[in-house]
């Protein structure tokens, strides 16, 4: 089981990683910055990508 | 992303999975024989067929295509930045490189303890977690494109030719180049999961290139990637010379 829900989701980092990516998301559109969270949320998950990487 | 995007990242995810599952029922079919180790991967296949039909079906009925968009996103993201970031990571050389002459000689030596039922369990088992990666992916891109037919089939594609590569070689299949098409469909599959998330929460205007933007998602996460990975490297030959 716990095989399985690591296969599906990741481990905590990376589930924790995604909502913030999300909540960034959320925060930008319905805060009226749908344009800016084009450019922003790339440039975030990358930044996630290079702490998992490096943790 | 075109029709050939989407069999492309598929196939190439799907190919990384296969190696990893044949390279266990290789080393199961040493103990049980190949008619039970094919068995047993052939049941799990078996699962993840009709977990893809049922899944695919679920999620088209039960969801208006906003949300679908956006759980399936939220997968894609899951997954690819855990393999962005593994690939990232190898390629720094802060984490070793996938050996499957290693994962055979280590299950090769869990089967020398266990029966010929755990060993059948083993390849079940084996197949069945490294599919579900593949599944992931075959429902996400699949469903939410209407191409699930497309994707079903460059898995079974890189299914069929994984498997003839496997039994000419009759051994682990070590010269794939894992990393590099995990750095590839990392990205890609990132890109699709940033540009869903955020176009189901934003609408059009949250992307204002359209469709185009996924190209160039997938450019700034593959030389980002690879600039990541070279500071990375850089930093960790520095810390060993101090």
């Amino acid at each position: 089981m716990k095989a399985l829900i690591k296969t599906l989701f990741g481990d905590g980092p990376n589930v924790a990683f995604v909502a913030l990516v999300l909540a960034v998301e959320g925060l930008l559109v319905y805060g009226g910055h749908p344009g800016d969270a084009a450019v922003a949320v790339p440039v975030i998950v990358l930044g996630g990508v290079a702490w998992l990487a490096s943790h | 992303m075109s029709d050939w995007g989407i069999f492309l990242a598929t196939y190439l995810a799907a190919t990384v999975e296969w190696v990893e599952a044949f390279t266990i029922v290789l080393a199961v079919s040493l103990t049980i024989g190949w008619g039970r180790a094919a068995g047993a991967a052939a049941s799990a296949l078996a699962v993840l067929a009709v977990m893809t039909v049922a899944t695919g079906g679920v999620l088209q009925m039960g969801l208006q295509m906003q949300w679908l968009q956006f759980v399936i996103g939220v997968f894609l993201l899951l997954f690819g930045v855990r393999w962005l970031a593994k690939a990232v990571a190898r390629s720094a050389g802060l984490k070793a490189l996938h050996d499957e002459q290693a994962e055979f000689d280590e299950t090769r030596h869990r089967l020398e303890s266990g029966d010929r039922h755990a060993a059948w369990l083993i390849a079940f088992k084996g197949v069945l977690l490294e599919g579900l990666e593949v599944w992931l992916i075959v429902v996400a891109l699949g469903v939410k494109s209407s191409h699930s037919l497309l994707a079903t089939t460059a898995a079974l594609a890189a299914l069929a030719v994984v498997a003839l590569l496997g039994l000419v070689a009759r051994a682990p299949l070590r010269r794939v180049p894992e990393n590099a098409i995990k750095f590839g469909v990392g990205a890609m599959i990132v890109s699709f999961g940033t540009f869903w998330t955020l176009e189901a929460l934003g609408g059009a205007a949250a992307w204002p290139l359209g469709d185009w933007s996924l190209p160039l998602l997938v450019a700034f996460y593959l030389a980002g990637g690879l600039a990541v990975a070279a500071v990375l490297r850089q930093r960790r030959a520095q810390e060993a010379l101090s």
